[in-house]
């Protein structure tokens, strides 16, 4: 499967990207001397590469923001953001949406029935309402996108694993294990999940994009990262005031944003390549 | 015979669907397996043969009727328990094995997974052992043991699924259509294989298939399925050499022989 | 006789690709299709004998190469030397090849089928196609076909979607299809392998029949030798990428020569006698792709010479029409008499059906 994987450009430009961002994020804000909310307003919207006033010797490589904040410290500090949320939504997925998924197929008829439901109901209701109605209770910050995501984002990938746990019951092999006198979880964990791996780890890989993007515009709409925290989003939204006047403000942070989700997407099709047997070299007589 | 029958099967019934699309699959089918014996149930696709073996191993509910198994009832509700005190008796190899073995397990643990479940064993090391012995048994080399189900010709994966059944040390063997999905060449393997054991053993078997030539091959007695009814039933050399349904006598002109004089008369007789 | 043949093909070398090598499937097969004869290729699954069959129709998958030999396709006429298929473009044969001289039928009659047309449609378009008819004659040519593939009320049929129909229906729907353009060669793959043994003793006859009635060369690739004792006229039997005996119907199941053979007929089950074991073929079929030295079949074989393990051996001329890939036919060597069980079951059948046969 590896070998499959190396073989696409595509998936390995994507992974190299991802570790890049992600080697950064860790390390990044600690290459310069400043903090993420060190206001200087002497240093006010300094262009990239301009040497720092207070820390002699030092440059602020991507800038300064209007109130004199270092712009590289802050786009690694919102990096963070969007790869915690990238790995909150796996987890939420390979938890709650297989658990959801796999009762809902495994056991089927009324248990189903009534799952499937609430599910509607869930996915019936935009995440941007559901948000916006947590901010009367909650303040706006990761907490409330972290809620958001437990919330409606593992629906997708339930959805699949119950296509696919529907399937893969009705299969012989795990009418064998019933015969063999198999109890529901001891089919669940050797007969079913293990075929379904495949297709879950690329659900997982593949909702990925689209809970950093939801985070983005969450903090783009002012609804998500409050000041003096950074996302890429509040970033993008704040740099974008001052676009014409000052435009590394927001073409850095997009050009993060945009590098990490199409790494995302990139790896996640390689892994589908990779996994996709059907797509294999067939051994056709 | 005067033998008490292993299995007894009688006035089995069992639907598809409800209300009124209900479809009916079995309509009181009656017969009885004796210890050590081979009973064929042949029939075309669509007779009800699968759904009977089927319904006996209960992974279908029978809709009515009995089923006997060594003087037991087992056709009401089943606790898990009789459920499992059931699968070491009473197993199944299904048609195609292909479908029937789990791709993403290795062929050692795909034929230790009744040991696993009945807890039958006290170390890993007896846990190989017993899978090799019994892969030795069907005529599985030992390194088979890590290979994983699609490194198999076809032939050899039912050699698997025979050996995962037999591990359990059934009284009674359910093998629905065993060898259809296999090669001519590899067909007669199997059979001799399928025999040998039975012998070896003192299995009972319930062959469910749609060659004639090969139930022939394998059987002591044998019922012939029709739409859902048992319309004949007698030893394989009546069956064979006289049978008195028009149905039977039409399946068995349509077998292709190599040498029409095998059955005394031309192979596409008029249907 | 030579002329009489309608399709030959030569030294036909095809290559797939395993784990990014070339690997040889088919590796030099001489067939010829006499006109208006039943030939049926024989062989276990892996064989070739799906892939050479393929290769006519320009019908292989996209990774197959054909490596050399020619397929020559005689004119209707029969008076040309012939169209070699192999040099031919995928787009050429497909467009004045296909339907049009060579039809086929394959093995699962759901499938082919367009199940969102009906049946009348999917008739009707290939006459629109091919021959720029109008749908009133294709229509009238259509009811035509189906009624004489013996599907009893055509004009239903016509109006009903594949789904309606039984497997034997679809089946006669699939060969209607393929005889549509009136092609003089017919290609069936395992046309009967899905159906119940009723329905397909029933679509053999219609075979039969039509093969009669049309003239037509029949294509019959089948690794069931009962059906092939049904049908077939002449029957080359297939291993491993190469043909391993030829011969006419008689010398096959009667005289057969080649261990292969001998296995192959043996281990199809008697019908009118239990025997303790049958006899089948130990060992399963070459892996292709690990390479091969000398001939593949060796060491399956309880015949086999020393010098096997080394190199195949040629073809061996037995008869006019009999031709056997092994070394105790040689002239060298005395050939074994035939296994017990199978002299048995030939016995003294052999004469009274060779009789017959010499009165068609």
């Amino acid at each position: 499967m590896w070998s499959r994987f190396k073989r696409s450009r595509g998936a390995m430009a994507g992974l190299f990207c991802i570790a890049l961002l992600s080697l950064f994020a860790l390390i990044g804000p600690a290459l310069s001397p400043y903090t993420y909310d060190e206001v200087s307003l002497s240093s006010q919207y300094l262009p990239p590469g301009a040497p720092s006033e207070e820390y002699p010797g030092h440059l602020h490589f991507w800038g300064t923001d209007e109130l004199g904040r270092d712009l590289w410290t802050r786009v690694w500090m919102g990096t963070r953001i969007s790869l915690y949320v990238a790995l909150l939504s796996v987890l939420i997925d390979l938890t709650i949406g297989i658990l959801y998924g796999v009762t809902a197929g495994y056991y089927g008829g009324a248990v189903d029935l009534i799952l499937q439901r609430i599910l509607e109901v869930i996915q019936g209701i935009p995440t941007i309402v559901i948000v916006t109605l947590l901010m009367l209770v909650l303040k706006p910050g990761l907490v409330s996108i972290t809620v958001a995501l437990v919330f409606a984002g593992w629906i997708n990938l339930s959805l699949l694993v119950r296509a696919q746990v529907l399937k893969l019951k009705e299969t012989e092999y795990v009418l064998a294990s019933k015969t063999l006198g198999a109890s529901d979880l001891s089919i669940i964990i050797r007969d079913i999940l293990p075929n379904a791996a495949g297709q879950i780890v690329i659900m997982a890989m593949m909702s990925v994009p689209g809970a950093i993007f939801l985070e983005a515009y969450l903090s783009f709409l002012g609804l998500g990262i409050p000041d003096p925290m950074a996302s890429l989003g509040s970033l993008i939204n704040s740099g974008f005031k001052s676009m014409l006047l000052y435009p590394w403000l927001v073409l850095i942070p997009v050009i993060i944003f945009v590098l990490l989700v199409v790494s995302f997407n990139l790896a996640a099709d390689g892994l589908r390549d990779a996994l996709d047997v059907t797509l294999g070299t067939s051994e056709d007589r | 015979m005067t033998e008490t029958p292993l299995l007894t099967v009688s006035n089995l019934k069992q639907y598809y669907g409800t209300g009124k699309k209900r479809v009916r699959a079995v309509e009181d089918v009656s017969f009885t397996i004796c210890p050590e014996e081979t009973f064929a149930l042949v029939g075309e696709s669509g007779s009800g043969k699968t759904t009977v073996g089927r319904t006996i191993i209960r992974i279908l509910p029978p809709k009515g009727g009995k089923i006997l198994f060594g003087g037991k009832d087992i056709s009401g509700k089943l606790s898990g328990e009789e459920r499992k005190e059931l699968s070491r008796k009473l197993q199944m190899i299904f048609q195609d094995p292909m479908s029937s073995l789990n791709p993403s397990e290795k062929a050692g643990d795909i034929i230790a997974r009744g040991l696993d479940i009945h807890r039958l064993y006290s170390s890993r090391t007896e846990r190989r052992e017993k899978v090799l012995s019994i892969m030795k048994e069907v005529g599985l080399p030992e390194e088979a043991f890590d290979r994983y189900p699609s490194q198999f010709s076809g032939g050899q994966r039912q050699r698997i699924a025979i050996a995962r059944a037999l591990i359990m040390n059934p009284e009674l063997l359910i093998a629905d259509e065993p060898v259809s999905a296999l090669d001519v060449s590899v067909r007669a393997q199997i059979i001799n294989l399928l025999k040998e054991l039975q012998r070896k053993r003192h299995i009972a078997m319930l062959f469910i298939a749609h060659d004639l030539a090969l139930v022939r091959q394998i059987s002591d007695r044998v019922g012939v399925m029709h739409e859902g009814k048992l319309i004949e039933t007698g030893t394989a050399e009546k069956i064979f050499g006289h049978p008195s349904q028009p149905y039977t006598k039409k399946l068995l002109d349509s077998v292709p022989v190599l040498y029409p004089e095998d059955t005394g008369s031309s192979g596409t007789g008029e249907v | 006789m030579e002329d009489n043949n309608i399709l030959e093909v030569h030294n036909l070398k095809i290559s797939l690709p395993v784990r990014e090598k070339r690997v040889m499937f088919i590796r030099g097969v001489d067939l010829s299709l006499p006109k208006g004869k039943i030939l049926a290729l024989v062989g276990e699954s892996g064989s070739g004998k799906t892939l050479t069959a393929r290769s006519l129709m320009s019908l292989l998958p996209k990774a197959a190469r054909i490596e050399s030999g020619e397929i020559l396709l005689k004119s209707k006429t029969g008076d040309e030397p012939g169209t070699d298929l192999a040099k031919l473009s995928h787009a050429r044969i497909v467009n004045t090849v296909n339907a049009r001289r060579i039809g086929m039928v394959f093995q699962d009659p759901l499938t082919t089928l367009n199940p969102t047309m009906t049946v009348g449609k999917q008739l009707a378009e290939g006459y629109k196609v091919h021959e720029h008819r109008f749908a009133g004659e294709a229509k009238k040519r259509a009811l035509e076909l189906l009624a004489s593939v013996g599907l009893p009320e055509p004009e239903r049929c016509f109006k009903q979607y594949p789904h309606e129909l039984s497997g034997g229906m679809r089946q006669r729907v699939i060969i209607a299809i393929a005889l549509s353009l009136n092609p003089d060669i017919l290609i069936c793959d395992e046309p009967t392998t899905s159906l119940d043994v009723t329905i397909q003793a029933r679509i053999l006859e219609l075979l039969k029949k039509l093969q009669a009635e049309r003239q037509l060369s029949v294509l019959y690739i089948t690794h069931d030798l009962g059906v092939v004792a049904e049908i077939a006229d002449i029957i080359y039997v297939m291993y491993a990428g190469r043909i391993v005996e030829e011969g006419s119907r008689s010398d096959i199941l009667y005289h057969p020569a080649h261990p292969y053979t001998w296995g192959l007929l043996s281990s199809v089950p008697d019908m009118s006698f239990k025997e303790e074991r049958l006899i089948s073929i130990p060992g399963t079929p070459p892996d292709l792709s690990s390479g091969l030295r000398g001939d593949p079949f060796a060491p399956r074989n309880a015949w086999a010479l020393p010098e096997d393990f080394e190199e195949e051996p040629p073809m061996f001329r037995l008869s006019s029409t009999h031709a056997v890939r092994s070394r105790l036919y040689d002239g060298a060597h005395t050939p074994p008499p035939l296994p017990e069980n199978l002299a048995r079951r030939i016995g003294n059948r052999s004469s009274a059906a060779e009789k017959e046969e010499r009165h068609d």
